[in-house]
């Protein structure tokens, strides 16, 4: 279970292991942290790889909204799994988390 | 020994072994490595964990072990747990005490036996771990003080076991412990914890505008969840008192923001505030989306979702207060998302519920049924339901 991160650009592209649990949701929030620390706030979190996400990898990924956006960037997700969008819209956090389709839609247009 | 003693300290053992559930499981894998090792540093063909209570010894981990279950007056280890300190027999045949126990004198034909007592967290001896050979054998005392050091490693699985209890016995005493008793509703809500501590919690208040439900989940799991949520409930009832449903959500969402920062946790909620006498309702959804009002008989049914977000999303939220009125007969339910892992969709488990209704269920019996769900599937997520029915004209 590993995260792998490159920079593309200006942006940071981040992909995800199988599972987005609590046990790799720690890991993500301290990569994610990490990342615009070092001055990279343009974040996109790539889920083509995951087929679960929990309520904790959820977290993870808003604390790292949070933080970039502060920053003046932003975390997008790409390829996002359809559990993970249904719990997305149940809990409304589509609002703030703006999912795209593919890793190319996602690193348009910052 | 006297027999009144034993009778006592007997029937202590057994609520010491009920309290830690040790007999709950069929393998209990927590003590593998324990006696792996045993097993290697040893070379014995057999090493076991034997629980024993006022009826019998049971083995809850073991390698070639010979029996799942003895009566205690074929057990050795029933002998055993009544000491402090270890027993060996380098040829149990030689022993007047064992010599005619099945062990002894069946298949096994055990020679060798060397026991630690195990002592739980509550002091009480309630097993035993030990080793056997159908070879006669010397143990050194090195040898006993390996066997000292394996049994004080498996009892620190045991203490683990205790922490967890009693995080669990914590956190039930956070939900409402007593009855709602207001004329005209009957209410009920229930919680069921995956991982012995769960971040759901659901509360009710009498205040002065009306009854107030709450049901929120921590997202996150376990101790860490378990303690925000404790967080969540103690500021939101302090706040509910004196503010609107409103103010009190922002309020509530305002106090948590660096709580939730620093933990990475997010809180989905939702409240509604009912009026007794009309059943006029205010309501707000942050992000929690699992809401909804039935009819007397399941006929029909309307969402209450909101479009807000969950609490620590934003430092400066606002909230929409949304309006409704509970009917005679209707029922509000709300749900942790823990239900829909039973569903492939929200409407499905929607559709379940209904079914439910139609049939009839009080607001008690629709909550235990579905809380009846998460036996099915061991390993989902914590699930916390609440039913508040308005009775019938």
């Amino acid at each position: 279970m590993k995260f792998q991160t490159r920079t593309e650009g200006s942006t940071v592209v981040i992909d995800c292991p199988h599972r987005l649990n609590m046990v790799a949701a720690p890991q993500l929030r301290a990569l994610l942290n990490d990342t615009v620390a070092d001055g990279s706030a343009q974040i996109i979190v790539n889920l083509s790889n995951t087929t679960f996400v929990d309520s904790s990898g959820l977290g993870a990924l808003v604390s790292g909204l949070k933080s970039a956006r502060q920053a003046g960037g932003d975390l997008r997700l790409a390829e996002v799994p359809d559990q993970v969008s249904a719990v997305l819209r149940l809990t409304n956090l589509d609002r703030v988390l703006r999912t795209y389709s593919s890793l190319a839609d996602a690193s348009r247009e910052w | 020994m006297s027999l009144a003693f034993q009778t006592r300290s007997q029937s202590l053992r057994a609520e010491a072994i009920r309290r830690l559930g040790l007999l709950d499981h069929v393998d209990d894998h927590r003590f593998d490595r324990v006696i792996r090792l045993a097993q290697k540093l040893f070379d014995v063909p057999v090493v076991a964990i034997n629980i024993v209570d006022d009826t019998a010894q049971h083995t809850i981990a073991a390698i070639g072990k010979p029996t799942d279950s003895l009566p205690l007056s074929d057990s050795v280890c029933s002998t055993t747990v009544e000491q402090t300190d270890a027993l060996v027999l380098n040829d149990a045949r030689q022993d007047e005490r064992f010599q005619q126990s099945s062990l002894v004198t069946g298949e096994f034909g055990m020679r060798f036996y060397a026991g630690h007592p195990l002592v739980a967290p509550s002091g009480q001896r309630v097993g035993v771990l030990c080793v056997a050979d159908s070879e006669v054998r010397d143990f050194s005392r090195t040898e006993l003080e390996i066997l000292a050091d394996l049994a004080a490693w498996a009892e620190d699985e045991l203490i683990k076991s205790d922490d967890l209890l009693e995080s669990t016995e914590v956190q039930e005493r956070l939900l409402p412990q007593r009855k709602m008793a207001v004329p005209g509703f009957d209410f009920a809500g229930g919680s069921v914890a995956q991982r012995h501590v769960s971040g759901d919690y659901f509360d009710w208040q009498e205040l002065d505008d009306g009854i107030q439900i709450v049901l929120a989940d921590v997202m996150g799991k376990g101790l860490t969840a378990a303690v925000i949520a404790a967080g969540v409930r103690g500021v939101m009832r302090g706040v509910s008192r004196f503010n609107t449903l409103a103010e009190s959500f922002r309020r509530l969402s305002i106090s948590l923001i660096e709580d939730l920062d620093d933990s990475g946790c997010l809180v989905t909620m939702f409240a509604a505030r009912v009026d007794p006498h009309s059943g006029r309702m205010e309501w707000i959804d942050a992000g929690h989306g699992l809401t909804v009002i039935l009819n007397a008989d399941g006929s029909k049914k309307r969402w209450l979702g909101g479009s807000d977000l969950p609490l620590g999303v934003s430092a400066d939220p606002t909230y929409e207060v949304h309006t409704d009125v509970l009917g005679p007969g209707e029922t509000l339910l709300i749900a942790s998302d823990g239900l829909l892992d039973f569903f492939e969709s929200p409407r499905l488990a929607l559709d379940y519920v209904t079914t439910i209704q139609a049939a009839g269920a009080t607001p008690a019996e629709l909550v235990d049924q579905l809380l009846r769900l998460s036996n099915l599937r061991p390993h989902s997520d914590d699930v916390t339901v609440t039913a508040l029915r308005r009775w019938p004209n």
